[in-house]
Parts: structure tokens; C-alpha cells; sequence
């Protein structure tokens, strides 16, 4: 389905300083509309990806008490977006065709044939895309597909300051995934990939300090839901002509034990 | 108040659709067991059939975020766009593509089923047109009643996602299907439109009671599936969840009618007051998994 030539962004975590022009970059190219937020207590804002944020940087705390954390504060910063996979589950359950999966990995939503049903908003493992309910369909990162095909960078790549968010074919990333990781083992660490392998190996692979992707609120192993169709159909099919069967049965049956017949 | 992606729009939908294609098959399966006896009974269910279908796909339209888009799941535009190339849009992989093109399908087919249903009292040989266009119809409303359940348990929500969604929603698809045929037959009886002899009433409360039983066992099955997982204490132990689970699906939903039916006493009025305690535990099910695997 993917040509070779599959695109891809490498989200370095052990880099990322939570400066947030990734965020604003991204408004600003795909000019999207600032939200009006409240203060929550994080420095996480907006507080989630929406249809008018299509990235945003978590700030993780680590699991300490309050005191500890204001001693002490520190974060775990994850670029959340779409993780434009190889296997989409999105993309298997558009019933409208809108969900698309371009030669280089690219996954976007046509926004002039979505009809907004939703369905994408609930199979996606990683909760990506929202609905917008101004033009009532579902949107998302689209990796700046505009710019990929001008030659150019996404937005959030270029604004990135120290070489957290890297662009470029995914065989490239790969490599200087691997590179980063071995001066990372080097230096005592032992850094994860993830998304190498996942679902289908995904189109935007966060470079981890360990195998820990919960930590960061992403699933380990994450599941295509939309796979094993069959056996659901057959465990509804099965009990289904079961009951058929018995229906008809039961209807064939006289019903001579009935005293009460047309009685009322 | 909080917005739910699928709200209870679709909550209203996935209760009718499954009704309608349980009344469809109670009517189909009744005239392929005995044409004369079920005479009255079949007609019921066919002309039951398509319209809780067809309001519950207006529903499903008008609950789009695009409702005049909802074209763009049956015709594909072609290259750039152009009105002029559309074919078939189908995605076999996509549930929801699948249920359209089901739900579609089965509106006109319970609609010509009506058509020789009405055929089939003047002319004798409509009856066997009938019975086959019964048993054409039958797979496609299993798939009704059947879709709906991989449709949200084929997704990443952790409520949702339980193997054993489909086989709850077949269940109730018949048991409210049987009951929506009561409820009209001891309606027709209580105005004086049929006659009392036959007790079909007592069959279908006693059909009624048994598929409740095997939807008793598709509900524990579906509790026992997700048991240990916080998903499924939403639905059985939350604040909000709990009380409607217990009480309105399964004591007033399903033990009650139950009870009742088993005897399938035959008496008209009460036989009305228990059909809608059925039918409203048939609504609740899906709204109480729906909206639980959305808080």
C-alpha cells in the first residue's frame, strides 16, 4: 500500500524542552483558532488535542506529591499528534472514502467529502482525531501535506529550536533514530523507539528514554480495533441463527399444553 | 452538559434498527413454521419492520455532522471530483460502510415484504413469494441486528470493545422485536380488531420469555467478558450507570418480562405494560452502554 518513499517525523522526547512553537507553528500554517482556556494547575495548554489543536505538548508530571513536584519540578514532555500510522484503523473505517492513506504515509482527511459520522474519532487508538462541530466533520494532522509536496518541512518541524522534531523519508528517520539511541546506550541510557513496529510502524515514531511508553500516555502494544471483524460477526451470526432456528422451531410447535387458548 | 460524540441520537438508533429486524424475522420465521395460523402475527411483524428502521436512520443522518454529506456513503466521486463519474462507495473493511449499505438493503426489502404481505390475502400465490422474499430477507436482517454490535465493539473505546457486544445486541434485536409484535397484537385484541381464538398472544409472551432468557445469558456473558475491567463497572456499578443497568434493563427490562411471559397468560393489558417494559429495557441497553463508554 506504502511505497517505499514513506515519509516520516521522529519526536525525540529526550530533547524536547516543552517550548511549545511546534504548537504555534502549527496554528499558525494550518490556521487554526486559539481556544479560550482556564488555568487547571499544568502548564499543559490547551488541556487536549481538538479539531482547531492538532498538536500539543503533554506536560507529564511524575507521580510524586505536590510538595515534592513544586521542590522540584520537573516534566515528561510529549509532542502529541497523529501518529500517522502504517495501518490505520481510521482509515478501514471511514465509510465515506475521506480518510485517506497517501503513497508516503501521509494520513489526512478530505474535508470535502467527510460527512462527519464520527467513527474515526472512536477506532483511533490514540484518540487523534475530533469532530469540528462549525464544519461538522472530523479533523486532524495532516503532517502539512501542502508543504511535504513543495518540498518542504511540516510546520512544527521547522520550528522546532533543538532538534526535537526531525522530517524526512522514514528510512532516514529510522537511521538517525538509531544513531541518537546509541550515543543514548552510550552515555548509560536505554532508550525505546516507538513505532518502529507498531501498528504497521507508524509515520511519526517517538524516540523514548526507556521502554516505558505509559509513562508518556501512549498504549504499549497498541491494538488495530478494527481487525477480527470476522470472528465478531460470527459471534453475533452463530447465537443469531441459533435463535432463528429455535424461532421457527417453536412456532412449528402445537401449542396443545396451552390451556389458556383463547381464553383472556 | 457534556457532548457526546454518539449521543442519544444513536442510542435511539441502534434500539430501532434492531427492532425492526427482529420484528422481520419473528414474522418471516412464523409464516415459514405455519402460513395459516401465523397469519395475523406475520402480517404484524412485516408491517412493523421498516419503519423503526427508517426512523432510525433518519437519526443516524441527521446526527452527522454533515447530514445532506450522507450520500458520500453510497456514491464514490470520482477522479477530481467530478458529479458526473460517481460509483459505489464501499469500504468492506469499515463497519460502518458495511451497516449503511445493510440498513439501505433492508428498508426496501421490508418495504416490498409489506407490498406481498397484503398481496398474499386476496392472492394465494403471493404466499410463496412471500415466504422467499422471507427467507432473502432474513440474512440481512441478522446483519442488522448483528452490525450494530461489531460497529461500536470494533473500536478503541474500552466499554465498547467486548466480544461479546454483538451477541447482547442479536438478543435484544429479537427479544424486542417479539415484544413490539405483542404489544401491537394485544393492542388489536384490547380494540377489538382480531379475535381471541388461536392464543397467539400466549405464543408470542412465551416466545418473548424465551429469548430473553438467552439474552439473560448474552447480558452475564458480556459482564463476565469485561469483568475485572473498569470499563465494565461503569456500566454495572457507576453512580450514574448502575441503577438504570440493574433496574431498568434487567429487573423492569428483562426478570420481569420474564416471569410474566413464561406463564404467557394471555391477557391483553397487562401483555401491553409488559412489551413496553421490554422495549424500554431494549432502549436502555444501548443507551447505557453507548453513553457509559463515553464519560
Amino acid at each position: 500500500m506504502i511505497a517505499e518513499k514513506r515519509m516520516a517525523m521522529l519526536i525525540d522526547v529526550t530533547k524536547c524542552m516543552g517550548c511549545r512553537g511546534c504548537q504555534v507553528a502549527c496554528k499558525q500554517w494550518n490556521q487554526l483558532p486559539a481556544a479560550k482556556t482556564k488555568n487547571t494547575g499544568t502548564y499543559q495548554n490547551p488541556p487536549r488535542l481538538s479539531a482547531n489543536t492538532w498538536t500539543l505538548v503533554n506536560f507529564i508530571e511524575p507521580d510524586v506529591n505536590r510538595d515534592e513536584f513544586e521542590r522540584n519540578p520537573q516534566w515528561f514532555f510529549r509532542k502529541q499528534q497523529c501518529l500517522h500510522c502504517g495501518d490505520p484503523a481510521c482509515v478501514h473505517a471511514c465509510p465515506t472514502g475521506a480518510l485517506k492513506q497517501r503513497h508516503d504515509g501521509i494520513v489526512y482527511i478530505d474535508q470535502a467529502i467527510c460527512a462527519g459520522c464520527k467513527y474515526c474519532v472512536e477506532v483511533c487508538p490514540f484518540g487523534t482525531p475530533h469532530p469540528n462541530p462549525e464544519t461538522g466533520t472530523a479533523m486532524k494532522c495532516r503532517m502539512c501535506l501542502d508543504r511535504v509536496d513543495d518540498g518542504m518541512q511540516p510546520a512544527c518541524v521547522t520550528a522546532c529550536p533543538t532538534g526535537a522534531l526531525e522530517f524526512g523519508t522514514r528510512t532516514a528517520m529510522l537511521d538517525l533514530a538509531e544513531k541518537r539511541m546509541a550515543a543514548l546506550r552510550k552515555a548509560g541510557g536505554s532508550p525505546y523507539l516507538y513505532g518502529e513496529k507498531e501498528l504497521g510502524g507508524l509515520g511519526a515514531m517517538y524516540l523514548l528514554p526507556e521502554n516505558d511508553p505509559e509513562l508518556f500516555n501512549l498504549p504499549r502494544d497498541p491494538k488495530l480495533p478494527t481487525n477480527k471483524i470476522l470472528l465478531r460477526w460470527l459471534l453475533g451470526v452463530v447465537p443469531g441463527l441459533a435463535i432463528l432456528y429455535g424461532m421457527w422451531r417453536y412456532f412449528q410447535k402445537e401449542d396443545a399444553a396451552t390451556p389458556s387458548s383463547g381464553g383472556n | 452538559m457534556h457532548h457526546y460524540n454518539w449521543g442519544i441520537p444513536v442510542a435511539m438508533d441502534l434500539f430501532l434498527a434492531a427492532l425492526g429486524a427482529g420484528a422481520f424475522m419473528v414474522a418471516v420465521m412464523a409464516d415459514l413454521a405455519d402460513t395459516r395460523k401465523y397469519k395475523t402475527v406475520s402480517a404484524i411483524g412485516a408491517l412493523i419492520a421498516p419503519w423503526p428502521v427508517i426512523a432510525g436512520v433518519l437519526l443516524l443522518v441527521v446526527d452527522l455532522g454533515q447530514p445532506f454529506r450522507f450520500w458520500e456513503m453510497m456514491l464514490r466521486r470520482g477522479e477530481g471530483y467530478s458529479l458526473e463519474s460517481p460509483y459505489i462507495m464501499f469500504n468492506a473493511s469499515s463497519t460502518m460502510s458495511i451497516g449503511s449499505w445493510v440498513l439501505t438493503v433492508f428498508v426496501w426489502l421490508s418495504l416490498a415484504y409489506i407490498g406481498v404481505t397484503i398481496l398474499a390475502y386476496p392472492f394465494k400465490w403471493a404466499e410463496l413469494l412471500r415466504k422467499v422474499l422471507g427467507v432473502c430477507g432474513l440474512p440481512v436482517a441478522l446483519a442488522v441486528t448483528i452490525y450494530t454490535g461489531v460497529l461500536i465493539s470494533a473500536t478503541s473505546n474500552p466499554v465498547w470493545n467486548n466480544w461479546l457486544l454483538p451477541v447482547a445486541f442479536v438478543t435484544s434485536a429479537v427479544v424486542t422485536g417479539a415484544a413490539s409484535v405483542a404489544f401491537v397484537l394485544a393492542a388489536m385484541r384490547i380494540a377489538g380488531l382480531v379475535s381471541e381464538e388461536g392464543a397467539q398472544l400466549p405464543k408470542l409472551e412465551k416466545l418473548t420469555g424465551g429469548l430473553i432468557i438467552a439474552q439473560l445469558v448474552a447480558t452475564v456473558g458480556f459482564i463476565l467478558v469485561g469483568l475485572g475491567s473498569a470499563a465494565v463497572m461503569v456500566v454495572i456499578a457507576s453512580a450514574r450507570f448502575g441503577p438504570l443497568f440493574w433496574i431498568g434493563i434487567v429487573g423492569l427490562g428483562l426478570i420481569v418480562p420474564l416471569v410474566y411471559n413464561l406463564k404467557g397468560p394471555g391477557k391483553a393489558p397487562n401483555s401491553l405494560v409488559i412489551s413496553c417494559l421490554v422495549l424500554l429495557g431494549g432502549f436502555f441497553l444501548r443507551y447505557v452502554v453507548l453513553i457509559a463508554g463515553q464519560v
